[in-house]
C-alpha cells in the first residue's frame, strides 16, 4: 500500500483546531473510504484520546477514473460528516467531535494538499477482536453489544437514516462496558442520493442480505435499507457464538448450484433452497449454545426472525403486523427490549454458574 | 403365477428423491446454465491486504466468511487453514466452515445429517422425528415438510404424508421440487386428478420443462391429453433448455410418441433425452428398449451412480437374474416409496429363479408400505406356495376378489388360485382356473402373459404327474414360439427339465442381439 500521500503525513502535527496527532493506527477503529483514509490517534488540548480519520484526494487523482473517484469520495466524506452531525447526541453512535481541513505536504517532496479529517470518540476495541481474539465472549456482553446497536440502529432510523453495514468491526466498545456503533460511510439517508446508492449492496458482500446477494432489490427505501438493517443485527447475533456471520453460513449450507455467484435464476426460485439452508444454519447456531442455557430458544428466535431469508417476513411479527400499513416494519424496538432483558437473564445465569462448585 | 405391473406401462412420473439429493443431482438448477462468477467487492480486497500484514485470527475468520459469500475460496486457502487447525481458538462452526472452505465435499454436522443412508424402519422413525424437530424451529422450510413426506409414504402413512406436503404447497407453491414431490405423491396414493389440477394451476409449469415433464407423465396415467404437450414439442425441437433440464421432458413426450405408435419420431426424443440425462430418464429409455423402440442403451448410460432401475430393467431383459435381484434391492433404498422395485423384485424371483425366501422378502417390504397392492399380494401368494405355507396363501387369495382388480392383473389372479388348489390336491378346479387365466382378454391380447400363464399351467401338470402333460407342452411352445422373453426361457427350460424334456427340442429366438 502506497504510505507516503499527504494522509499518511500527519503524524506530529498539531491541527488547527488544537488536536495533537500523537500516533498512527495501522488499521484500527472502522475507516470509511478504504484505502483513501488513515487512521491517527489524536490528543485534545487537555490530554484527552480521540480517533482521527484523515482523507486526501490524491489516490483519487491518480486512480483510472479520476473525475468519478473524487466525486465518489467527497460525496461519501460529505455524506458521512452530514449523517454524523445529524446523529450527534445519539447516545449508540460514536460521535463526532471535530471535523476540518489542514494542509499537508507529501513525503519526500511537494506541493501541500489538502488533508480532510474527521475526529471521533475513541473505542477500546470493536466487537470483531473481542470474540474471535478473546475466544468466546460471555453472552451477558454480546447481549449487551446486541442491545446497544439495536439501539444504536433504531436512533439512525429515527433520523431517517439506514447504516447499511453494521458489521462487528464497526461495532466500538467503549469504557464502561457500553457499545456503540460506527462507521457510517454506507449509510443512506432517507430523501438523499447517496453515491453508493448505485450498486445493489452498499456495504461489505461478506454480511450482506441474501435477496441482495442474488440480484433482488426491493425499490422501497424502508425495505431495502431498514431491511438490510434488521438483517445485519441479527447476523452480528449469529456472529457472536459462531465467529462468523449469518451469510457465509448460510451460504456455506447451500449447494454450489444454489450460490449467488452461479445462480442465474431469479431469487423467488432460490428462495426455498435458501430457506432450507438457513434452517441447517440456524441449526449450526443452536449447536454453539449448550441446551442448559436458559434463553437459548429465545435469542435462537430472535436470530431467526431477524435474518430471515424473506424480507417481507424479517422482523418481529407482531411490529410487522402493527406497521404493515405505514411505518418501519422493521423497527428496532421490541429487539431492543428483548435483548435488554436476555443480557439480564445472562447475568444472573453466568454469575450462578461461577457460584456452582 | 408372479407379475410385474411395472414392465407393461411407465410413466416419467418424477422420481421423489430427499431434497439434498435433489439438489445435489442438479436437478433444482436454473433452466440456463451460468459459469461461475468472481464477485467483486472492495471490503474483500481491502481485508485482503489487511490479512497480508497482520495474518491475525480476527482478519482470517472475517476473510474466510466473505471468500465463501463471494465464491473466492481459492484465494484464501492460508487464512481458511489457520481457522482449520486443530486446537486453533475460534469457536467451533467457524473452524467447521474453514475445512469446509479448504475441501470439495463439505462436511457440516449438518450435511452429514442429511445424508440419504438406509431406510430400515427404526431409521425412518428416527429420521422423522429429526425432521420434525427441525420443523418445530423451521416451519417455514418446505423442502423439510417434504422431506418428511416422503417418510410417511415410505412407511404407507398417506394421511400425514399429504398433510406434510399441502404444507409444502402452502409455503411454496411455484417450486419445482415441491410440485414434483407433490405430483409424484398424489399419484402414488391414487389421487393423479389432484395431480394434474394442481401442475395445471401452477405458472411455472407453462415455462418449466421438469414440470412440464410431469405433467405430461400424471395425464398418461389418467389417460388424457398432456396440456403441455404441444407446448413441450415446440420447446424440445428449439433445444431451449440445457440437455440436463430437458432430459426428462424429452423423455415424456417420446414415450407419449411411443404409446401412438410414432416409433420413429420417439425414438429421435429419447436420444435426445439421453445427452445429459437424469437416471429417470435413462430408466425410461431402458424401459422403451425392452418395447421394441430399437433403442440401445450404452454401458456407460446403465453405469450412472443411481441407474439402479435402468440396470434392473436391463439386467431382467438380458436374463441377469443375480444382479437384476441386487439392482432391485438398491433401486429400493433408492426410492422407498415406489412399489415397483419390489413388484419387478418378486417377480423375478418367482418367475425367473422360484426362491420362495427372495419373493416373501420383496413383498414383505412392499406390502408394508403400500398394504393393498394388489401385484404385491398376488406375488406374496405365489411366495407362500413356493415356502408351502398354502393357508397363508389362501387367506391372501380370500381377501382378494379378482374382478374388482385391474384387468391387467387379472390373469395372474387367477393362475395363482390356479397354483393354490393345484397344491391343495384339487388339480381340476385349479386346472380350471389356469384357464380362466390363459382364456382372460388380457392374456389373449399379450402374448408374454398368455405364455407365462400356459408354462405355469405345464408346471402344476408336471408337478401332479398327469396325463395332460404333453398337451400342455404342445400348447405353450406354440403360444411362446415368438416370444422373447428370458424369464420365459429359463422357466420353460426348468419346467422341461422336470418334464424329462430336452429344452432344445424347439427353436426360440435368441437375446444375444440385444
Amino acid at each position: 500500500m502506497q504510505q507516503n500521500t499527504a494522509k499518511d503525513q500527519l503524524l506530529g502535527l498539531t491541527l488547527p483546531d488544537g488536536w495533537k496527532v500523537v500516533k498512527k493506527v495501522a488499521k484500527a477503529q472502522n475507516q470509511t473510504g478504504g484505502h483513501f483514509s488513515t487512521g491517527y490517534i489524536v490528543e485534545s488540548p487537555t490530554g484527552e484520546q480521540h480517533f482521527l480519520k484523515a482523507i486526501d484526494y490524491s489516490q483519487a487523482l491518480a486512480s483510472k477514473d479520476p473525475a468519478r473517484a473524487l466525486q465518489a469520495l467527497t460525496e461519501a466524506f460529505n455524506l458521512e460528516r452530514d449523517i454524523l452531525h445529524i446523529s450527534k447526541r445519539l447516545s449508540h453512535v460514536v460521535q463526532v467531535v471535530a471535523d476540518g481541513t489542514v494542509s499537508v505536504t507529501p513525503a519526500p517532496a511537494g506541493s501541500p494538499e489538502p488533508v480532510q479529517y474527521l475526529v471521533l470518540e475513541l473505542a477500546e476495541e470493536s466487537l470483531r477482536q473481542m470474540v474471535i481474539v478473546s475466544k468466546r465472549l460471555p453472552l451477558s456482553i454480546g447481549f449487551t453489544a446486541l442491545h446497544n446497536v439495536a439501539n444504536g440502529l433504531r436512533q439512525l432510523a429515527g433520523g431517517q437514516i439506514a447504516h447499511q453495514d453494521m458489521k462487528p468491526s464497526n461495532v466500538l466498545k467503549f469504557p464502561g462496558g457500553t457499545f456503540k456503533v460506527c462507521d457510517l460511510g454506507r449509510a443512506s439517508l432517507k430523501g438523499r442520493i447517496a453515491p453508493h446508492d448505485i450498486f445493489d449492496i452498499a456495504g461489505d458482500h461478506g454480511y450482506a442480505p441474501p435477496e441482495l446477494l442474488y440480484g433482488q432489490v426491493h425499490p422501497e427505501f424502508i425495505v431495502r435499507r431498514w431491511g438490510c438493517d434488521a438483517y445485519l443485527l441479527g447476523s452480528l447475533a449469529a456472529f457472536l457464538v459462531c465467529g462468523t456471520p449469518m451469510t457465509a453460513l448460510l451460504i456455506d449450507e447451500l449447494h454450489g448450484s444454489a450460490r449467488p455467484n452461479v445462480w442465474s435464476g431469479t431469487y423467488a426460485a432460490v428462495l426455498p433452497q435458501v430457506r432450507a439452508a438457513f434452517a441447517r444454519a440456524m441449526d449450526r447456531i443452536a449447536l454453539e449454545i449448550a441446551p442448559a442455557v436458559p434463553y437459548r430458544d429465545e435469542f435462537l428466535l430472535c436470530i431467526r426472525q431477524l435474518c430471515d431469508p424473506d424480507p417481507a417476513l424479517r422482523g418481529h411479527p407482531q411490529t410487522r403486523a402493527t406497521l404493515a400499513d405505514s411505518g418501519n416494519v422493521y423497527d428496532l424496538e421490541r429487539y431492543v427490549s428483548i435483548f435488554d432483558r436476555l443480557g439480564l437473564e445472562a447475568r444472573i445465569h453466568e454469575r450462578k454458574a461461577q457460584q456452582t462448585p | 403365477m408372479s407379475v410385474s405391473r411395472g414392465d407393461k406401462e411407465r410413466r416419467l412420473l418424477p422420481r421423489w428423491q430427499p431434497s439434498a439429493v435433489s439438489i445435489a443431482q442438479g436437478d433444482l438448477r436454473p433452466l440456463t446454465a451460468r459459469v461461475p462468477q468472481k464477485i467483486e467487492d472492495e471490503h474483500f480486497e481491502a481485508r485482503k491486504v489487511e490479512w497480508e500484514t497482520t495474518h491475525s485470527l480476527e482478519v482470517a475468520a472475517e476473510l474466510v466468511a466473505s471468500a465463501i459469500v463471494l465464491g473466492r475460496v481459492e484465494e484464501v486457502i492460508l487464512a481458511a487453514r489457520l481457522l482449520a487447525k486443530e486446537g486453533s481458538d475460534v469457536p467451533t462452526t467457524l473452524r467447521e466452515m474453514a475445512r469446509d472452505a479448504l475441501t470439495a465435499q463439505p462436511q457440516s454436522p449438518a450435511r452429514r445429517r442429511q445424508r440419504p443412508g438406509a431406510l430400515a424402519r427404526p431409521t425412518i422413525y428416527s429420521e422423522i422425528s429429526r425432521i420434525r424437530h427441525h420443523l418445530n424451529a423451521n416451519p417455514r422450510d418446505a423442502y423439510a415438510w417434504v422431506d418428511m413426506a416422503r417418510l410417511y409414504t415410505s412407511l404407507g402413512q398417506f394421511e400425514k404424508a399429504r398433510q406434510a406436503i399441502n404444507t409444502a404447497r402452502r409455503i411454496a407453491p411455484e417450486d419445482r421440487f415441491v410440485l414434483r414431490a407433490a405430483a409424484r405423491f398424489f399419484v402414488h396414493s391414487g389421487d393423479a386428478e389432484i395431480a394434474e389440477r394442481m401442475l395445471n394451476g401452477a405458472r411455472a409449469t407453462r415455462h418449466d420443462p421438469w414440470l412440464m415433464s410431469a405433467e405430461i407423465a400424471v395425464s398418461q396415467v389418467l389417460g388424457r391429453s398432456p396440456r403441455t404437450a404441444s407446448l413441450a414439442a415446440r420447446a424440445l425441437k428449439e433445444d431451449a433448455w440445457s440437455p440436463h433440464s430437458s432430459s426428462e421432458l424429452s423423455g415424456s413426450f417420446a414415450t407419449l410418441l411411443m404409446e401412438e405408435g410414432a416409433t420413429q419420431k420417439a425414438r429421435v426424443f429419447f436420444r435426445q433425452s439421453l445427452r445429459d440425462p437424469t437416471e429417470n430418464a435413462i430408466a425410461q429409455a431402458q424401459w422403451a428398449a425392452g418395447h421394441n423402440s430399437g433403442l440401445i442403451i450404452s454401458d456407460e448410460l446403465l453405469s450412472h451412480p443411481h441407474g439402479y432401475e435402468a440396470r434392473a430393467l436391463h439386467d431382467t431383459l438380458v436374463g441377469r437374474w443375480d444382479s437384476a435381484i441386487h439392482n432391485c434391492w438398491a433401486w429400493i433404498e433408492y426410492e422407498p416409496t415406489s412399489s415397483r422395485p419390489m413388484q419387478l423384485g418378486s417377480y423375478i424371483a418367482s418367475v425367473a429363479r422360484e426362491d420362495s425366501e427372495a419373493i416373501l422378502e420383496f413383498t414383505e417390504r412392499g406390502l408394508a408400505a403400500e398394504p393393498r397392492d394388489t401385484t404385491l399380494l398376488n406375488n406374496r401368494a405365489v411366495g407362500l406356495v413356493c415356502a408351502n405355507r398354502i393357508a397363508e396363501a389362501t387367506q391372501i387369495l380370500l381377501g382378494l376378489v379378482i374382478e374388482n382388480a385391474t384387468e391387467e392383473i387379472q390373469p395372474a389372479l387367477y393362475a395363482t388360485t390356479g397354483l393354490i388348489f393345484f397344491r391343495r390336491g384339487d388339480i381340476e378346479s385349479g386346472r380350471r382356473f389356469y384357464e380362466k387365466a390363459i382364456a382372460h382378454p388380457y392374456s389373449r391380447r399379450d402374448g408374454r402373459c398368455h405364455a407365462l400363464a400356459l408354462w405355469h399351467l405345464v408346471r402344476e401338470e408336471v408337478r401332479a404327474q398327469t396325463e395332460h402333460v404333453d398337451g400342455a407342452i404342445v400348447r405353450a411352445e406354440k403360444a411362446s414360439k415368438d416370444i422373447r422373453l428370458a424369464e420365459l426361457d429359463v422357466f420353460r427350460e426348468r419346467v422341461l427339465k422336470a418334464a424329462g424334456k430336452s429344452a432344445k427340442s424347439v427353436q426360440r429366438p435368441s437375446f444375444a442381439h440385444r
